[in-house]
């Protein structure tokens, strides 16, 4: 033992004491030596000891009684261990002994290598109490502060996904955890266009690594769709995002749907995920697999969403899940399966609603196993959707009345360098104008300021941009140009949208000597330019251009 | 065979000439590339300047005998590249 230990002798015959003294201190340990109790007691009272050797017979008393009063009185915190060293050898007393708490017990005459063995014993196993209880105390704070740091999670994830699903008719949704964590997240909401988003996302492995994998994901694809994106850009993003923040050896699988009401139409995308299964009208059924890798995996300009559009009329239900459904095995290693499932969707009378319907036959088939991984279901009931939409579309149609006018007007440097059509794109977004309505204005207006600038302000010549170097060229002036725009140039625009006759009307002037747009309107497929008079003739429903050509009036009207 | 992507952003106009310009001057300069396809995916808006740079990249590769298909087109660009004839320059999938 590297630490001299220090010994207390507690013995009446002063001989014996400087024998077991000496022995001791050849042994490399520090002993006292106290010759009644209460010198013992004022021993321990004072400093620490490694180990006690008591007599029994002592001039005060009997050792024995004293073992828990010497213990309770010593100041040290650590415990301390004592041995009975006695001449009687009545079996009595030595039971006495323990039964007070002794540690080990010793006769006189004794051996004094038996002595030594026998504090050794009984210091290595206060030793290893010692350990032990360090460890213990270790293992209770490190799990103290796993429990605290899951309540934190659950706090934060239970939050996060406490926000995602309000509950929406005709989407029916089933989700059990493997763990108190789940991997699997489940968002449904309106984009500002109308169009409906449902997301099913299911993150490699359960519990805690997979929700963290799937939090970040989650206020991401909800300020993504509340923002107004395509479910292409949503799930683009996403990848990008989970491809700089994931470790390389998770991935979230995604099932994104994205309904158009209006064109009647859904997108869907599916990296990773079980086959969607679509049960049509007709009663047949067609399976959509993944046609990409799961997010998080691919950078982000190999990634291809490859989204597939259907129409919304052949289908009636829309059913999609997460692995752990088909790929639970019952007590008989025996896999739920994808044909199991199938062939339960094929028996399936529309009494009993589906989404119970097949938990049901899985609480069957699983009995009371744990899950393996977490399950998620989910229902889209296509159709009802449709119908629901169409009757709110003729409610909102009536409440709709009022007009927006917004009238921009630039002056010099700011022409070329302000955002006009973002502008503008942000009004229409405030006013919850149509997503299609607003892509094609978009154009419209993008084709107008661009000419008005080009062709106006900057007073450059739409012929250059007949030829392939003329083009680059008509490029590089135009650049520079814009750096250098004359104080007085002006550029104004007006913008009137009434949503009772759905007509956006917009007129456009510069400061510009006029140009006349008709000069060369006979173009071929393979110009590089002209394009922009004939694509806003054919989105607006009337062009005007107001002699010398700086200034033109357009009516953009919606279709359906 | 050897395809190439190039990605299109959201909003694809005469401001996103420069990086389309050396987007696909690097694909056409990999080697041994003999498809390119333009990821119009998250393509929402879109003009004729852009669809002057599609001819311009499109005719460069025709010269070095590549392919460019457009695939992922939604239905507003779609709609676009339709109006603008584009389906006959462009095998769009």
């Amino acid at each position: 033992m590297t630490n001299q230990l220090r010994i207390l002798i507690v013995e009446d015959d002063s001989l014996f004491a400087e024998i077991l003294q000496t022995f001791l201190e050849s042994n490399g340990c520090r002993s006292m030596t106290a010759d009644t109790l209460a010198s013992a007691k004022l021993h321990v009272q004072t400093s620490d000891f490694d180990f006690v050797l008591l007599d029994n017979h002592l001039p005060d008393g009997d050792g024995i009684n004293c073992i828990q009063k010497l213990r309770a009185v010593a100041i040290q915190e650590k415990p301390l261990p004592v041995m009975i060293i006695t001449a009687d050898e009545n079996q009595h007393t030595v039971l006495e002994a323990f039964e007070r708490g002794v540690d080990d017990f010793l006769v006189k005459p004794l051996s004094l290598d038996l002595l030594w063995q026998k504090m050794q014993r009984v210091m290595r196993s206060y030793e290893k109490e010692a350990q032990l209880a360090k460890q213990t105390h270790h293992l209770t704070s490190l799990l103290d502060k796993q429990e605290h740091e899951e309540e934190l999670a659950r706090y934060v994830y239970e939050h996060v996904a406490a926000a995602l699903v309000s509950e929406t008719e005709s989407v029916t949704t089933y989700l059990q955890s493997s763990s108190s964590f789940n991997g699997d997240v489940f968002i449904c909401d309106h984009g500002p266009n109308g169009n409906f988003f449902v997301i099913l996302a299911d993150a490699t492995g359960h519990g805690l690594a997979a929700a963290i994998s799937i939090l970040p994901l989650v206020t991401t694809i909800k300020a993504m769709i509340r923002k107004g994106l395509s479910l292409a850009h949503i799930v683009h993003e996403a990848n990008q995002k989970l491809c700089i923040e994931l470790p390389d050896d998770k991935f979230v699988a995604l099932i994104g749907v994205e309904i158009n009401y209006n064109i009647r139409q859904l997108n869907l995308f599916n990296g990773g995920m079980p086959d969607v299964i679509a049960l049509n009208n007709d009663k047949s059924i067609q399976c959509h697999p993944s046609c990409t890798m799961a997010l998080g995996i691919l950078e982000p300009e190999d990634f291809d969403p490859n989204i597939i559009t259907l129409s919304t009329d052949a289908i009636n239900n829309l059913f999609f899940f997460s692995d752990g459904l088909i790929e639970q095995q019952n007590k008989e290693n025996e896999e739920f399966g994808m044909a199991r499932l199938l062939k339960l969707l094929k028996e399936h009378s529309t009494k009993e609603p589906l989404v119970s319907y097949i938990v049901n036959h899985f609480t069957v088939f699983n009995e009371m196993l744990e899950l393996q991984d977490d399950l998620s279901i989910c229902d889209l009931h296509i159709s009802a959707l449709m119908e629901k939409h169409a009757s709110c579309k003729k409610e909102n149609k009536l409440a709709k009345s009022g007009k927006v006018c917004a009238s921009l007007k630039l002056k010099g440097g700011l022409i070329g360098s302000s955002d006009i059509i973002g502008y503008f794109d942000s009004l229409m977004r405030s006013i919850d104008l149509v997503g299609d309505m607003r892509q094609r204005a978009f154009t419209v207006f993008a084709e107008l300021i661009s000419n008005g600038l080009d062709h106006g302000i900057l007073d450059l010549d739409s012929q250059l941009k007949n030829d392939y170097a003329g083009f680059a060229e008509y490029l590089m002036l135009k650049e520079e140009r814009l750096s250098n725009i004359d104080d007085n140039a002006t550029l104004e625009m007006s913008f009137e949208y009434s949503p009772k006759t759905n007509e956006i009307k917009f007129s456009i002037n510069d400061s510009g000597s006029g140009y006349d747009a008709t000069s060369n309107a006979v173009m071929d497929d393979e110009c590089l330019s002209g394009r922009g008079l004939s694509l806003i003739e054919q989105l607006c429903k009337s062009v005007e251009v107001t002699p010398p050509g700086n200034q033109t009036s357009v009516v953009i009207k919606r279709e359906f | 065979m050897s395809e190439k992507t190039i990605q299109i952003p959201e909003r694809f106009d005469f401001g996103y000439h420069k990086t389309f310009n050396e987007h696909y001057q690097a694909a056409l300069a990999a080697d041994g590339v003999t498809d390119i396809a333009l990821d119009f995916s998250r393509v929402s808006y879109l003009d004729s300047s852009a669809l002057g740079m599609m001819v311009l990249f499109q005719k460069k590769a025709k010269a070095q005998n590549v392919s460019v298909r457009i695939r992922g087109a939604q239905a507003s660009a779609r709609e676009i590249l339709t109006i603008a004839n584009f389906d006959r320059l462009f095998d769009i999938s």
